[in-house]
């Protein structure tokens, strides 16, 4: 189905400046892509392949060095209401409990009346499933929990393009299952533009409508599958035969990229 | 669900009935717990308190170091004693103190988050701190009392620098100790840097600066007395000085206690507003 | 003004005196009674040497005499070798007795009362200056008594020598001491020199040989004590009780010692100038000589040959250190003073 472009990147190119050795370290060279609206779009890429950095461009904290990045036409080139970051720690404020969190991000933004703000927080909080713990801190949740906290919070400020960067990744392996079919509930309902940042192969197949593979450093697009598996899915989806035929796939791309002999590979060694 | 509820509805694994199982997930703690730190605290005192006197009764010590019950004793006279100045002592010691203490926290704090949030100011005020933070305010105080006499204005001085550094410290240690992840956070959202500070920065920097209270009211307090020591017309300072030198050692440790105690009360004063301020932290129980 | 080491001093007291007040070892070895009756009976001093710490506590000409003794050999004569130690101040020397720091004291008998009254055992066997030696001097704009009022006025430490004087030069004058004037404690003699004269005190009491130095800065000499004649223990020898029991014949030779050294400096101006020019540090011959009058040779010098302890030496500080201090009247004075050893020496003419 043709969607209409959401997010254009072209030829985008994110540099560092080193302080220590003074020089420009290249994290992103080049990067040539298009997200659909409505489009859940997964990268993946060997460590270190400047996914995260080009996440961070897309939401405006870092500048673009040369090439253009639009949402909607316009130019990115600082955070705005139209994007919303889940970043993979929490970042909750301690001395505020679920709902004065879930709050922070449209105060910040300070666009919303605080009774709407307050009516719509609840809201949230219901959709991430943390009824009943409204008036709980952040010490008194585990990890799991903060991340809906985290989610309900970049929900509120009801962005035009979501933006998740490993946000499971500090998650133990049961509760990070379980948030990835959670993820898909919630987002299901509104179905926001979203970009997914993660090393799992398995959850970026099973989350994304789309898979893009990252060169490595400095990373440009190698590779976009599109996965053909119909939604809604559940947690089984994982073990059927086209999934695990995606994830060889990945697999090989991001191998090559590693240029891992195939000898290596069967004996379970290490890049 | 809370998470005893929770607990409940796990299943059991076969063989097992629910109501042999354990709840081992929350325990109520005993009523008197709540009480324990005063109840051991006390106890403490009392018998240290109980020891000294028998030794004292016992003639082991000799002259200089008298028993609680006569110090108690001195401690009394000098409410009931009309020769005695002590409620003059007293309330010049505590003006000096309030103002002192009181300059040095508006000042401290302000200082403090500015040498904090602005890398530049920090760069040029740094070295003075450190400076001044080293000295030793004894030997700063003659040269105050010959600027600004023996009266209240040169105590109030040494109270307010020995006081100021540990609150500038402190604050300023909150302030850039700011958790990186929340400021990322915020500034994703487009926070202001105004909101930042307000939202952000100073919630977090409230335990930090508590902290350089507490440690500012040891230094307020022993600045007023060695200020007085050297010279002053009243003040606890110069009734300890005085009674020190002329050997009556009851009102002397009388005149120690008053200040020793009002750090104690001040220290527990901050504590119970730095737990209203913590109600969020993790406690850590044994 | 130098801070005061009281507190220290007193803590180091407390230790001291609570793991045991017992004089050190190396005077402490038991008489025989041949030996004591040879010291108390005859002019003939004791072998050398018994080992005795010996402290003063000011640069001021009080002391002249035990210098003059130290440098001329004299407790060496008389089978003492003396560890001559300068402390600051009278109420820090008394610390340091109780602390058993030093066995022999010379400061203020009102600081030997403060001590007893709070239950030590020292007595006063000797005092060097029976009378007031002070002028109580004042800044150039203070011209008269009244003027005094509102004005800080240094004092070495509260129940000190100059402490006393001072209160009652002021009382006898007609100022309250606590009322009228602020009473600064500046730590030493030396100390309220140097405030007189860089203009941080109002007003202070001072002596030969440094009044001369207050004159010519321009300071009126207010009230003239020393020439009233009264009565004080300005500076006692004092010991503790205890070593005194054990020690008798150290004492004597103290004493014996003290007694030749001033008779001696009667005759020795020469010699008794070059001793105070060293001790104050000063080569003004004319203030030395100035002192030598006032202390040692004029008509009625302050220092005694025979420096005899006085119950009406203690008067005026019974009364001062009374006012604050309760157990002051607890104390029988006479019980503190031992005229014993100064006698023995009267008896023997050791002052010629």
């Amino acid at each position: 189905m043709r969607r209409p472009a959401k997010l254009i990147a072209t030829g985008v190119v994110v540099e560092y400046w080193l302080a220590r050795s003074e020089k420009i370290f290249t994290a992103v060279d080049g990067v040539d892509l298009e997200i659909g609206d409505g489009e859940f779009v997964a990268i993946v890429g060997p460590s270190g392949c400047g996914k995260t950095t080009f996440l961070n461009a897309v939401d405006g904290l870092i500048p673009v060095a040369s090439g253009s990045l639009a949402l909607d036409r316009r130019e990115i080139t600082r955070p705005g209401h139209d994007r919303a970051m889940v970043f993979q720690q929490p970042g909750l404020l301690p001395w505020r409990t679920v709902l004065g969190n879930v709050l922070f991000g449209v105060e910040a933004q300070g666009t919303m009346s605080r009774d709407e703000a307050l009516r719509r927080a609840k809201q949230q909080i219901d959709l991430v499933g943390l009824v009943g713990f409204e008036d709980a801190y952040p010490s008194e949740l585990s990890g799991g929990m903060q991340q809906r906290v985290n989610l309900a919070r970049a929900l509120l400020t009801d962005p035009e393009m979501l933006l998740l960067d490993e946000p499971f990744a500090a998650l133990d392996a049961q509760t990070r299952e379980m948030m990835q079919l959670e993820l898909l509930k919630i987002w299901n309902r509104d179905r926001k533009t979203a970009l997914f940042i993660t090393h799992d192969i398995k959850e970026a197949i099973y989350l994304a409508d789309r898979v893009i593979v990252f060169t490595k450093r400095p990373g440009r697009v190698k590779d976009s599958i599109t996965i053909d598996i119909p939604r809604p899915r559940d947690l089984r989806v994982k073990r059927d035969p086209r999934f695990v035929a995606y994830e060889d796939r990945i697999w090989e791309s991001i191998q090559e990229e590693l240029a891992v002999k195939p000898e290596r590979l069967l004996a379970g060694m290490p890049a | 669900m809370s998470i005893k509820e929770v607990d409940r509805t796990l299943p059991t694994t076969r063989g097992e009935t629910a109501g042999t199982r354990e709840r081992r997930s929350v325990v109520q703690p005993k009523r008197w717990k709540r009480y324990e730190a005063t109840l051991i605290g006390t106890l403490s005192v009392v018998g240290v308190l109980a020891v000294w006197q028998l030794v004292a009764n016992a003639g082991l010590i000799p002259v200089f170091l008298p028993g609680p019950i006569a110090i108690g004793g001195a401690l009394a006279k000098l409410f009931t004693d009309p020769r005695s100045e002590i409620w003059i002592d007293l309330a010049t010691s505590g003006q000096e103190v309030a103002i002192g203490y009181g300059g040095a926290i508006a000042i401290g704090v302000v200082i403090g988050i500015l040498m904090g949030w602005y890398t530049r100011f920090q760069y040029a005020l740094d070295p003075w701190v450190n400076f001044f933070y080293s000295t030793p305010r004894i030997v700063l105080i003659p040269v105050f009392i010959i600027w600004l006499g023996i009266d209240w204005p040169s105590k109030v001085a040494i109270i307010f620098l020995g006081a100021l550094f540990p609150i500038i410290i402190n604050t300023m240690a909150g302030v850039r100790n700011t958790d990186a992840a929340l400021l990322r956070v915020a500034r994703s959202f487009g926070a202001s840097d105004a909101l930042i500070f307000r939202r952000v920065v100073l919630p977090g920097a409230v335990p930090f600066i508590l902290t350089g209270f507490r440690l500012g009211v040891g230094h307020a307090l022993t600045g007023v007395i060695v200020a007085e020591y050297i010279a002053a017309r009243h003040g606890v300072g110069k009734f300890i000085a005085d009674t020190s030198v002329t050997l009556q050692m009851e009102k002397m440790f009388a005149g120690v206690i008053f200040i020793a105690g009002t750090g104690v009360l001040l220290t527990w004063a901050l504590q119970r507003i730095e737990n209203r301020f913590q109600s969020w932290r993790p406690q850590i129980k044994s | 003004m130098r801070l005061r080491l009281g507190v220290l001093a007193t803590v180091m007291a407390i230790l001291a005196a609570a793991c045991g007040g017992s004089p050190p070892a190396a005077s402490s070895a038991p008489t025989s009674a041949a030996t004591q009756s040879a010291a108390a009976g005859s002019a003939t001093p004791m072998p050398c040497c018994k080992k005795v710490v010996a402290a003063y506590s000011n640069i001021s000409a009080d002391d002249w005499v035990m210098w003059y003794a130290f440098e001329k050999g004299i407790f060496k004569e008389r089978g003492l070798d003396v560890d001559m130690q300068a402390i600051s101040g009278g109420a820090q020397t008394s610390a340091a007795l109780l602390a058993n720091q030093i066995q022999v004291g010379q400061f203020g008998g009102s600081e030997a009362l403060s001590g007893v009254a709070a239950g030590a055992d020292l007595v006063v066997v000797g005092n060097m200056a029976p009378v007031y030696p002070y002028i109580l001097y004042s800044q150039k704009a203070i011209k008269t008594i009244a003027d005094l009022k509102g004005k800080k006025v240094g004092v070495s430490n509260k129940g000190g020598s100059s402490d006393i004087a001072t209160r009652s030069a002021l009382k006898a004058n007609g100022i309250d001491p606590d009322k009228d004037v602020q009473i600064l404690a500046v730590g030493s003699h030396s100390n309220r020199t140097a405030a007189l004269l860089n203009g941080s005190i109002d007003a202070g009491v001072d002596d030969p040989p440094e009044d001369e130095e207050l004159v010519k800065a321009g300071l009126n000499p207010l009230i003239d004590i020393a020439a009233q004649k009264l009565p004080a223990a300005n500076t006692g020898i004092i010991v503790q009780r205890t070593y005194l029991n054990a020690n008798k014949d150290v004492i004597q030779a103290y004493l014996d010692a003290t007694v030749i050294a001033r008779s001696r400096m009667a005759k020795d101006k020469d010699g008794s100038i070059t001793v105070l020019k060293k001790y104050f540090k000063s080569d003004n011959t004319a203030s030395m000589e100035k002192a030598y009058t006032f202390f040692i040779a004029g008509s009625s010098p302050v220092t005694p040959v025979y420096p005899f302890p006085a119950l009406d030496q203690f008067k005026d500080a019974i009364t001062i250190l009374g006012a604050d201090n309760d157990k002051i009247k607890t104390v029988d004075v006479s019980k503190m003073i031992d005229t014993s050893f100064v006698k023995t020496a009267q008896d023997r003419k050791l002052g010629g």
